[in-house]
This record gives C-alpha cells, sequence and structure tokens, in this order.
C-alpha cells in the first residue's frame, strides 16, 4: 500500500509534481496514466526516497521507504530499462543486487527463470536488447519477493510476445494480494492491466478512479438504444432533460443511464428493442482529461490520428 | 520479554540490509568487472616494468651506486602507476552514474552512506593488496636481473618505510580520487581533474616564486602524500624548495594527504544525503 499525501516536487520554477495525494491498494493493479512529463517517474522517484520531495509526504506499508530495514522485500521496482552496469552479467547483477540484503543465489536462479533470462543470464548486459534489459529490471525486482511493485512504463520496448508476458505477470501479482503501481503513457496497455487508473497531467491529479467508472464516462452514463417508435420517445426524453441524439429512424444515443431509459419508456408505455450502456473509451476519456494539460503538442492536433505525446 | 523471545524473532537469515553485506555487494561490483582487472593488471604491469628497467640499467652500468637506489626500484614508478589507480577509484564510483546503477543501488539501500563507506573499503583493499603485489613483484624482477650486483637496503627505518611507500601512497591516491568523484559524479570531469591537479597545477605552484604559493603548496594532496615515496637524498632537495616553516616530512605528509581523502570523502557524503539521484 501506498499513500502519497500533498506530495510536490519543484526543479528551480518548475512545478514537476503539483500537491498530489492517492492511495495505491494492494489487491489490484493501478494504472498511472499520463502524457510524458506530467511527473509520473518523478513521483515514483520520490516513492522510492530516491528523489526528495519539495514538500508533502509519501509512504509504503506505513513508513517512508528508506526506513524499512529490508526496502527489497516490501517494494520492487523498476525505474528504467537497463539500469545495470553493462559490464555485468545478468546473473551478476542480480547477485550485486541480492548481496545487499543476503538474499541467496537460490533465489537469483528463480526469477532468472520467472522472467525467461536463464539462457542469457551468462552474458552482458552490454549486449542485452531494450526487451532483456525490462525482464532484468523486473527480474530484479522481484529478488525480494516484495509485497509491492512499482513499474515505470515496464513494456516499453517490449515484443509482443513480452507485453503479453507483462500484463499476465502483473496481473498474477495482484492476484496474490500484491499492490502493484504501473505507469505507462499508453492508455491502451493501462486499460488491457489496470483495475484502478490514477491520470495525472502537468504534476496534478486529474483522476482516481476504477477503470469502469473512467470508461463509463466520469459519471457522464450514455446509452443506445433501438425502438420502433424512437422519436416519440426521444419527445419523452428531452422532456425529463436528457440530451437525445437521433441517428435514424429507429436509434437514438441518449445522456441517460439504461435504467433511466428503461425507466422512462416503460413509463410513457414505448417498447424498447435493444437498449445498451454507451461506453466511452479510456482513450477518449483520456484525452478528454488531458486536453490541457499536455506540456508540449503540435499546432495542429488531431485527435483522431495523433496521440497525445508521441 | 525474555531472551530466548529476541533470538526466536531474529532467526540466522534473516533478510535485511547489514553493512556487511553492503560489503560483499560492492566488492562482488569491484571483482565482476573486466575493467577492473584490466586497470588492476596494467597498473601492475607498468610498476613492476619500470622497476625492471631500473634494474636493467643498473646492471649494464656495472653496480648500484647507493643500496638506497635498489629500494626504490619498488617505488620508482609509482607516479605513472598512480595514474591505473585513479582510472580504478574514479570509474568504481562514477560508472554508477553514467549507467544508472546509482539508482538500483540506491534503492536497496536506501540510506545511501553504507555504499559510499563500502566502496571505500573496498577499493581501499583492493589498491593495497594491488600495491603490495606491484612493489613485491618490481623487487622481485629487478633483483633477479641485477643479481649479486647491487647493494639490498639501507640500515635504519628509511628502507622498511620504501618498501610499504607505494602501496600507502596508492591507497591515499585511489581514496582522494573516489571522493572527487562522488562528489562531480562524472567519470570524465573527476579524470581531468584528478590529472591536471596532481600533475599540473600542484607542480606548477613550485615554479611560481611566491612566498604564499611556497606556503600553500605542500600541503596539496599530491606534494603532501609523495613525500612517503621519496628517500633522504630527495627530502633534503624538497625541504629546500619550501617555506622551513611548512616541511611535512614524509608521515604528516601521508597524514595530510588521508585528509584531503577524508575531507572529501565527508563533503561526498553530505551531498549523497541531501541530493536526488
Amino acid at each position: 500500500m501506498i499513500v502519497a499525501e500533498q506530495l510536490s516536487k519543484s526543479y528551480g520554477q518548475v512545478r514537476a509534481v503539483d500537491g498530489v495525494s492517492f492511495v495505491v491498494e494492494p489487491g489490484r493493479v493501478t494504472g498511472f496514466l499520463g502524457p510524458n512529463g506530467a511527473g509520473k517517474s518523478t513521483t515514483m522517484r520520490m516513492v522510492l526516497g530516491l528523489d526528495h520531495p519539495t514538500s508533502g509526504h509519501v509512504s509504503v506499508n506505513g513508513r517512508p521507504y528508506a526506513q524499512h530495514p529490508a526496502p527489497l522485500t516490501q517494494v520492487g521496482a523498476l525505474l528504467e530499462a537497463k539500469a545495470a552496469h553493462p559490464g555485468r552479467t545478468a546473473r551478476g547483477h542480480l547477485q550485486v543486487v541480492a548481496d545487499t540484503h543476503g538474499i541467496g543465489k537460490a533465489r537469483v536462479e528463480q526469477v532468472l527463470a520467472m522472467t525467461g533470462l536463464e539462457s542469457v543470464a551468462h552474458k552482458r548486459v552490454k549486449g542485452f536488447s531494450l526487451g532483456m534489459g525490462q525482464r532484468l529490471g523486473i527480474a530484479a525486482a522481484l529478488l525480494g519477493d516484495p509485497g509491492t511493485l512499482i513499474l515505470d512504463e515496464p513494456v516499453n520496448g517490449l515484443d509482443p510476445e513480452g507485453v503479453k508476458w507483462v500484463r499476465e505477470l502483473t496481473r498474477g501479482l495482484a492476484a496474490e494480494g500484491r499492490t502493484v503501481f504501473l505507469s505507462s503513457h499508453l492508455m491502451a496497455e493501462v486499460a488491457q492491466t489496470a483495475d484502478h487508473v490514477i491520470v495525472i497531467g502537468r504534476g496534478r491529479i486529474l483522476a482516481d478512479a476504477p477503470i469502469d467508472e473512467l470508461l463509463a464516462g466520469q459519471g457522464q452514463q450514455s446509452s443506445r438504444l433501438r425502438a420502433p417508435r424512437a422519436a416519440e420517445l426521444a419527445t419523452t426524453l428531452r422532456a425529463k432533460g436528457f440530451v437525445v441524439t437521433v441517428t435514424d429512424d429507429e436509434h437514438l444515443d441518449v445522456t441517460a443511464s439504461t435504467a433511466e431509459v428503461a425507466e422512462t419508456a416503460l413509463a410513457a408505455g414505448i417498447a424498447v428493442h435493444e437498449l445498451a450502456p454507451l461506453l466511452t473509451s479510456l482513450e477518449e476519456a483520456y484525452l478528454a482529461l488531458t486536453a490541457d494539460e499536455v506540456e508540449y503538442r503540435s499546432s495542429h492536433v488531431d485527435h483522431t490520428t495523433t496521440e497525445v505525446d508521441r | 520479554m525474555t531472551a530466548t523471545d529476541v533470538i526466536s524473532t531474529e532467526p540466522p537469515h534473516e533478510i535485511r540490509v547489514t553493512f556487511s553485506r553492503v560489503l560483499v555487494s560492492e566488492w562482488r561490483k569491484m571483482v565482476t568487472l573486466r575493467s577492473t582487472w584490466w586497470t588492476i593488471g596494467i597498473g601492475i604491469a607498468l610498476h613492476a616494468g619500470v622497476g625492471l628497467l631500473m634494474a636493467v640499467y643498473t646492471r649494464a652500468r656495472g653496480s648500484s651506486e647507493s643500496p638506497a637506489e635498489t629500494v626504490n626500484w619498488a617505488i620508482g614508478a609509482t607516479q605513472l602507476t598512480q595514474l591505473a589507480v585513479i582510472v580504478l577509484a574514479v570509474m568504481f564510483i562514477t560508472s554508477e552514474y553514467a549507467t544508472g546503477q546509482i539508482r538500483i543501488s540506491a534503492t536497496a539501500v536506501p540510506t545511501r552512506l553504507p555504499i559510499l563507506a563500502a566502496k571505500t573499503l573496498v577499493l581501499a583493499g583492493v589498491v593495497l593488496v594491488m600495491g603490495i603485489v606491484a612493489t613485491v613483484l618490481s623487487l622481485a624482477t629487478a633483483l633477479a636481473v641485477a643479481g649479486n650486483k647491487v647493494a639490498f637496503g639501507l640500515p635504519g627505518p628509511e628502507t622498511a618505510r620504501l618498501l610499504v611507500a607505494a602501496p600507502l601512497y596508492l591507497v591515499g591516491i585511489a581514496v582522494l580520487s573516489f571522493a572527487i568523484g562522488a562528489l562531480i559524479r562524472s567519470t570524465g570531469g573527476t579524470i581531468a581533474t584528478m590529472m591536471a591537479l596532481l600533475l599540473v597545477v600542484e607542480q606548477m605552484l613550485f615554479a611560481i616564486p611566491f612566498h604564499l604559493t611556497k606556503i600553500i603548496a605542500p600541503w596539496l594532496p599530491g606534494n603532501a602524500g609523495s613525500l612517503i615515496l621519496c628517500d633522504h637524498e630527495q627530502l633534503d632537495m624538497l625541504r629546500d624548495m619550501v617555506d622551513p616553516g611548512v616541511y611535512l616530512g614524509p608521515w604528516w605528509g601521508y597524514v595530510v594527504l588521508l585528509g584531503w581523502g577524508v575531507l572529501f570523502l565527508a563533503l561526498a557524503g553530505l551531498r549523497l544525503r541531501a541530493r536526488d539521484i
């Protein structure tokens, strides 16, 4: 469990993280979503005590990270790919990290197997691809069998198989009751993996909600229906204050929940043949949330073809 | 709570950070890099190689002029050997910053200072052994070449001092280079700083004919530390070059070198604690 309270970090005049408060709960995957430069990595580094907050406070399992006598058993972290000395072998790198806690060789071999690195364990990190570097970083994070995992952009540079592996791994770790906190600038990635999403833009929290809620459109629910007497139903719904879009003779989109539509139709005695909630994609929700918060963008932003931060 | 309770709550292989474990980790960091062995190998080869050349020269000339000359084979190349030691010491800390390894290290040991302390001890130990091996190898090969044409050693404590001078001096230089590396955090910047300091700045100060520089120069780390490498003839010469009030002598000179190392280590420790990684 990670608890951040009013966490801020300034670099000179720039407030990279600005009064951020959130809780990352155990037993689920919490996505940390935001454009590049939004403050994700800085926040994660503050959780790990690598960066000192300008103000505010963050704790892991009840105390600051640095005050744990065996920090690697509390939190495993992947901050950047290939944060290992290129001249050391994969096994040597993991052993060096394990040594600090008295973690034995058997566990090193275990995490090498878990991350599929056995065949390259004797090779120097110098020759590793980005994907292998990510696997090595995840192996190091797992060394202490920690209850909390902090993964900064874990699928960066991975091939499709690697992406699938990370997804399954993180979901599996959360299912074991661990806290998983993973950042990404890719909405699709978070939608596939996370149960809960914290959206950050320009150092501020823009949303902190279960992924379903975010997909449903931040409380604003919509429905799509088909009814033979659509025009009549549209008038009734408008009279109740909902916004109705008539798509054709029989189809309507309404800014009301399916329950509200069904109740209204029943009361008016109008048959409804099809009724479904209209889900916003996470991408749309994300773009709507971060539209004003992107630090850099080209002057002609076309949301249908351009990803916000790449 | 009874004593048995305390024991039962702490199993023998409890997984947690201890200083001795950080030492093991830093030791493994040192020995698992090929560059470590290359650097040490080159340093020893330089040291022994120059000793050998001096011996060959002596043999060709017929005999050594003084027994002190023979002992000097053990330390003759130290000013060269120190270049390898500087590279080894600086890389031991700056490579952590260059490769991002420091974030892994500081995540595993978030109190940070044990990393600096353990690195210093491992480095000092490795360089001490390297210096001893280099000295023994120089003397052994040199004596083998020069054969019985030389008188070995001087009466009195000077021989003993000269025999241990190279390893001790190299340890002092290693600690200082390491500490400055921990402050600057850049490989190139630190190596350039150390070379400029030891090979240029300190020497030049002696050449500037101001009285003030004659007072300051002897206190600088390279000038003070290298006194331990000098025999009595060289010491007499150096004594005449400086203000009589600031002549340190070999042992106090060495203490001054160590003092510089400790001072910069303390500054590096403060920076490591206070700054972001």
